[in-house]
């Protein structure tokens, strides 16, 4: 049980908040309507593809935010987001964005991208956004040679849930047409998902990209097509030519694509400027604690002390603590836990033993205080012995012989 | 345990079988098969000094001639299969060619397919003991439903020897071979083990699963050499052939070099307890009787019996009969399908380290999962087969020593035809394993998967049939989409799914003890479940019997209860067969017609009867209400003319007697020609047109069910057309009815020469089918029908009429053989 958990169940206290406190849709809201693209026919005789297009300058609103915010996107934001030193040179100018329709959804040789939407940012903060439209099956050969300039150009990969599903989807395909699979599979590659499930987890109800969009970017899709229906819609066109319902599976990925350059930049806000991007204080914790674990050491430091500033009766702000002190603690910063401990004892009393454990383990063998050690471990102990709190056989007798050991270490044992 | 040593108490013992005042009578034959010595060779010199001192190590200080053979063909770069007796060492065979691979270019890649989980267990850990002592990083990987997701793409990138199942090939490796393209481009060796168990429908599905194999094998330049070990079959070098599609090196039993100790094999024909009915004593209690001294003394047996009920039976009446000698405590085992893992490698080890002294199962263990040798193979009922026969027998036998098999025949036909023919056993060459790759069904069903997994382009072939015309047929059906001459899959269906390799149907219906907080205690497939689990059936488990309380046939669950009874449970059933389409016809001269061609067919499960324990008294009956089993699948038949019948004064009651009589006798004659066994063809009696089916009622009473659904008594059935269908017994079949079609004449006359032989009085299960389920006379009825339907009178007789060649029988002696003139001639 972590400690957020066990500050949950305190028998004081504000019980925990409702999961969200980011600013919730106004139904009212107008929807964010898809982009209007061209459309055109490349390739030769022996294979074929729709190429389809629009550009946005840099100033375009996708929901609530400018495209062009995702200029602010550096590599200290992607190393942190990815956990990958290989985008420690990350440049949203030389990143691909992107995201597949597909025909099937088990994966493995027979099911196609139907679509390929890759979304480039310019160097004053335009997009590009270019959808290679699949025919059909025997023009992916040409489709992906087509496609192929762009991802050798591009330095970096961006996607959301990229690294589980699209990549190796598009990899297969290279493969299937005799070409390497490395262009997809070596690219760094910063796949959002797990970033935005890390920081809001205990925010959001779900984490896929349409609830993201409406939390986070102020994108609200109307009459928008599921994803499970898509391959339906293309082998309706395959088969009987009524292209209405691919034309809804491109808005569906155009919008997918914008959202995709949008959240890089918000999600890079998020853990570079925690405390303006994330009014909610669970998220900022989760912030503070991604900061820590990604080597940011002093700005997940800082976001965690502001939320420690807090009641310490507040799940969010115990939980804060908890990972603060455990940072200094393996950081061998014993003494700044020290106070954190303290009140941590002081809110939980016995109902939580860890702090209690933590301060007398520190006090006795990293700060060579004896003394105070068999305090916290007398106080606790007389708390249990009263009914506050409860501790197994085991640890009980571990703290009896901590206590015993210590009396002898301070001469205050015979 | 024993104190006298074991080949002195083994002799003492058989003597007390082959001398006994009750036993000897019955053992119609007793011969000895002389020991072999060992033939050995040496290593080749291309094996690296490394492997030979690892192999060495483990025991292999010289090859037997057979391994020597295999490992040198493999070598030379061909394809090769072996054909191995039990225990002679098959797996060095392939370990030793694929391991040097491996050490010369670690980039090899080898696939190793087994028919089941358990034996690709059984075979990895023997494989990982020689690397062990290799001291080389050569990685083996079980890829099956067990592999963990994190563990899965380790297998595909570093394991060089990937073992693996046929279905985890079809449905989880092909259609994702991109990311298997490591292996797929290095593959240098395809290993098929147990090569003799992919026959039939499953044979043939699996020889689609290659084919796709090797397509994607092309797509990656690969070309890898197959290495197949089989059993004994008559046609091992043409199955593989057939299988593979490509020719092989034959490495025969011939060339063995592995040593084996004397085999005694008798086989023993259980009394008759009632002449009249001709009614010998039952399979299972002659077993008990055979079986316990044996035990008794601390001889390491094994029992096979033809079913897992009568695995039950058999266990549990040794384990009573031993009950009071206190050595023999948990020493009696049972094994069979359906039990869990844990229990199966529980009972194996025990075997191996000789904690079990008695194991009664199932052919389960007739493959090679590793027991250990035993020395007395008791086979109640023979197992339809003579490659399972000595597949059976080989599991008795240690490299010196001397072994005993013992084959009890039951009340049939084809095992009464065994015992009272020994030549059929030493002589005869054993069964051909049959398959139809080019099955339309089954050819279709692996071209969709190829299709998913690779395009199709016009000049490539697949299989027998023309390419062109089933890749057109798909593009009709929306599944492909042509570009000039190459076809692309064009679904979001997911082909491999479909397609399932075994018995029609993937789900497993699980057995749950209720009065064991809702344990699974075994599982067992959907088709069995009907006539194993439906409500009121006894299901035994460990020779403890449970009772079925409900059968949630949706959910595929079983509710069972502990329970103390004196009685077993058997399904009734029948089926419905409707023809779908006539593919050939010919007209007879007495009027009737012999077709072949495709059916539908519906398997309704009625009732079930109560046995008795040890006296199999009929006790009881009841009801049971499941869904139709329905498959399509390809079917004989023989109509008769109504007339004639009618004209003889026959009812409807003769003739559906008299006709599943003589229809039974000729399953059983058609089993032993094609070499399948008699549950490969399934056997109904109806009207061409679908006016009616010869049905059971309740209480297994015989009725005649109308298209309707309404039932009546035969006797007032007016005749038109009846006609006999024997059919393949899985759906799409695999072309024995064609071929029962072609030996129709054959099948007749031998049919009327095995019944008119019988020494029974008026019909028993050695000639027209078991009593009960045909009334008395029928055997005059069939012996009628058959001297017209050879040609011998111009008419049927009718009734009452002593026919032609069927004298009143003399009251033979139980050890006077049957007459079989003309039979299998």
């Amino acid at each position: 049980m972590s400690a957020a958990q066990g500050g949950a169940s305190l028998g004081s206290g504000p019980t925990f908040s409702p999961p969200s406190r980011l600013p919730r849709a106004d139904p009212n809201r107008p929807p964010t309507h898809p982009p209007q693209l061209s459309r055109e026919l490349r390739g030769d005789d022996t294979g074929a593809w729709f190429h389809c297009e629009a550009r946005f300058p840099a100033g375009h609103l996708h929901g609530a935010m400018a495209l062009d915010r995702v200029l602010e996107v550096d590599a200290a934001g992607a190393v942190v987001l990815s956990g990958d030193p290989r985008l420690s040179s990350f440049d949203p100018r030389e990143a691909v964005f992107f995201d597949l329709e597909t025909t099937g959804l088990m994966g493995g040789g027979g099911n196609l991208a139907f679509i390929v939407g890759i979304a480039t940012v310019d160097e004053d903060g335009g997009v590009h956004l270019v959808q290679y439209l699949l025919r059909e099956p025997g023009d992916e050969a040409a489709l992906l040679e087509g496609l192929l300039p762009t991802l050798e150009a591009a330095k970096f990969l961006v996607s959301f849930n990229g690294k589980s599903f699209d990549r190796h989807v598009l990899a297969d395909r290279f493969v299937m047409n005799r070409m390497s699979p490395d262009v997809v599979l070596d690219t760094p590659h910063l796949d959002l998902i797990h970033p935005a499930r890390r920081l809001f987890r205990r925010s959001l109800a779900s984490c896929s990209l349409s609830s993201l969009e409406e939390a986070c970017l102020g994108v609200f899709r109307h009459d928008d097509m599921p994803g499970s229906e898509a391959p339906a819609a293309w082998f309706a066109w395959l088969r009987t030519g009524d292209g209405s319902a691919v034309r809804r599976v491109q808005d569906h990925n155009a919008l997918d694509l914008l959202s995709l350059v949008t959240l890089t930049a918000h999600l890079d806000r998020c853990v570079q400027a925690p405390g303006a991007a994330l009014p909610d204080p669970a998220a900022l914790a989760q912030a503070g604690r991604l900061l820590v674990e990604r080597g940011e050491i002093d700005r997940g430091e800082q976001v965690l002390q502001i939320l420690t500033r807090g009641d310490a009766q507040d799940p969010v702000v115990y939980g804060a603590m908890h990972h603060l002190a455990e940072h200094l603690r393996r950081s061998g910063r014993h003494e700044e836990a020290l106070p954190l401990w303290r009140r941590m004892r002081a809110a939980a009393g016995g109902q939580d033993l860890h702090p209690w454990r933590s301060e007398a383990v520190a006090l006795e063998h990293r700060l060579d205080r004896a003394g105070e050690a068999l305090d916290v471990v007398d106080e606790l102990l007389a708390r249990l012995a009263n009914g506050d709190g409860f501790a197994a056989q085991d640890e009980l007798d571990g703290l009896l012989h901590r206590q015993e050991r210590l009396r002898r270490r301070t001469g205050l044992s015979a | 345990m024993p104190e006298i040593p074991r080949h002195r108490s083994i002799r003492k013992v058989v003597q007390g079988v082959l001398d006994g005042p009750r036993t000897g009578a019955c053992v119609t034959h007793h011969a000895t098969i002389e020991g072999v010595d060992a033939r050995y060779e040496d290593f080749p010199d291309w094996v690296q000094p490394g492997l030979r001192s690892a192999l060495e190590r483990n025991g292999v200080k010289q090859l037997y001639r057979h391994q020597r053979l295999a490992v040198d063909a493999v070598r030379r770069g061909e394809d090769l299969c072996v054909v191995t007796p039990t225990a002679s060492g098959k797996t060095l065979c392939y370990n030793l060619p694929v391991l040097q691979r491996v050490l010369e270019n670690p980039e090899t890649r080898a696939f190793y397919l087994f028919p089941t989980k358990a034996l690709s267990q059984d075979q990895v850990s023997g494989l990982q003991e020689v690397i062990d002592s290799l001291g080389v990083p050569v990685r083996t990987f079980t890829y099956d439903g067990d592999t963990p997701a994190d563990a899965r793409t380790a297998v595909r990138t570093r394991g060089h020897v990937v073992v693996t199942n046929p279905d985890m090939l079809h449905a989880g490796i092909l259609p994702n071979h991109p990311r298997w393209r490591k292996v797929l481009q290095d593959l240098e060796y395809i290993v098929i083990d147990e090569m003799h168990t992919y026959r039939g429908i499953f044979g043939s599905h699996v020889a689609g699963v290659l084919r796709r194999l090797l397509r994607l094998c092309e797509f990656y330049g690969s070309r890898p050499r197959f290495i197949c070990c089989s059993a004994t079959i008559a046609n091992p070098a043409e199955h593989a052939e057939r299988l593979l599609g490509r020719p092989v090196t034959l490495v025969d039993r011939s060339e063995n070099g592995a040593p084996s100790g004397p085999k005694e094999v008798i086989l023993y024909n259980p009394p008759v307890i009632n002449a009249e009915l001709g009614i010998r004593s039952g399979v299972l209690s002659q077993a008990r009787r055979i079986a316990a001294p044996f035990v008794e003394q601390g001889i390491a047996t094994i029992c096979f019996t033809g079913s897992r009920l009568h695995t039950e039976v058999l266990a549990r009446y040794l384990k009573e009969q031993l009950s009071r000698k206190p050595k023999l405590q948990g020493r009696i085992a049972s094994y069979r399908g359906g039990y869990l893992p844990g229990l199966r490698r529980q009972v194996e080890r025990g075997l191996r380290n000789g904690d079990v002294t008695c194991v009664v199962t199932t052919n389960a263990l007739e493959l090679g999962i590793d027991i250990g040798r035993l020395d007395v193979a008791i086979l109640a009922g023979y197992p339809g087969s003579v490659a399972s026969l000595w597949q059976q027998a080989g599991r008795a036998g240690r490299s010196t020593s001397r072994s005993v098999v013992i084959v009890i025949a039951r009340n049939t036909p084809l095992d009464q035809y065994i015992v009272n023919n020994p030549d059929f056993l030493f002589q005869a060459s054993p069964e051909h394993a049959r398959i139809d790759p080019d099955n339309l069904m089954v050819l279709v069903s692996h071209l969709k998967c190829s299709l998913y997994e690779l395009p199709f382009r016009a000049e490539e072939s697949f299989g027998g049939e023309n390419l062109v015309e089933m890749l057109e047929f798909l593009e009709e059906a929306g599944l492909a989409h042509r570009r000039n001459d190459t076809w692309h899959w064009s679904d979001e269906s997911y082909p491999a799914d479909g397609v399932s390799l075994r018995s029609g149907d993937p789900e497993n219906v699980v057995i749950i003890d209720k009065t064991q907080n809702d344990r699974v205690i075994a599982e067992t497939d959907r088709i069995s479940a009907q006539t194993i689990v439906h409500e009121g059936a006894i299901y035994m488990v460990e020779s403890q019997p449970y009772q079925v309380d409900r059968l949630d046939w949706e959910q595929c669950k079983a509710y069972v209860r502990r329970v103390q009874v004196d009685h077993y449970t058997t399904a009734q059933s029948y089926s419905r067969v409707r023809v779908l389409e006539r593919f050939e016809e010919t007209h007879r001269e007495y009027g009737g017609v012999k077709a072949h061609g495709e059916v539908h067919v519906a398997k309704k499960t009625v009732g079930y009867k109560k046995v008795k324990l040890y006296t199999s008294e009929n006790v009881g009956y009841g009801d049971v209400h499941l869904p139709d089993v329905e498959m399509h699948t390809m079917s004989f038949w023989l109509t008769l003319p109504g007339e004639p019948l009618r004209a003889a004064g026959y009812r409807g009651l003769d003739v559906v007697d008299g006709l599943l009589g003589l229809g039974s006798a000729m399953r059983s004659l058609a089993a032993l020609h094609l070499m399948c066994s008699t549950g490969d063809l399934g056997l109904a009696l109806a009207d061409p047109e679908d006016e009616w089916v010869a049905g059971l009622g309740r209480g297994g009473q015989r009725m005649v069910v109308r298209t309707d659904g309404e039932s009546t008594r035969p006797e007032s059935l007016e005749i038109e057309r009846p006609t006999v269908f024997i059919y393949d017994n899985l759906p799409g079949g695999v072309g024995l009815a064609e071929k029962a079609y072609a030996l129709c004449d054959t099948l007749l006359e031998e049919a009327r020469a095995l019944i008119t032989g019988c020494m029974c009085s008026a019909g028993c299960p050695s000639c027209v089918g078991p009593i009960g389920e045909v009334e008395d006379g029928a055997r005059d009825v069939a012996i009628d029908l058959a001297n017209w339907l050879t040609g011998r009178i111009s008419r049927p007789r009718g009734p009452g009429v002593w026919p032609e060649g069927s004298e009143p029988p003399k009251r033979t002696s139980q050890t006077d053989a049957p007459r079989r003139d003309g039979v299998m001639a």
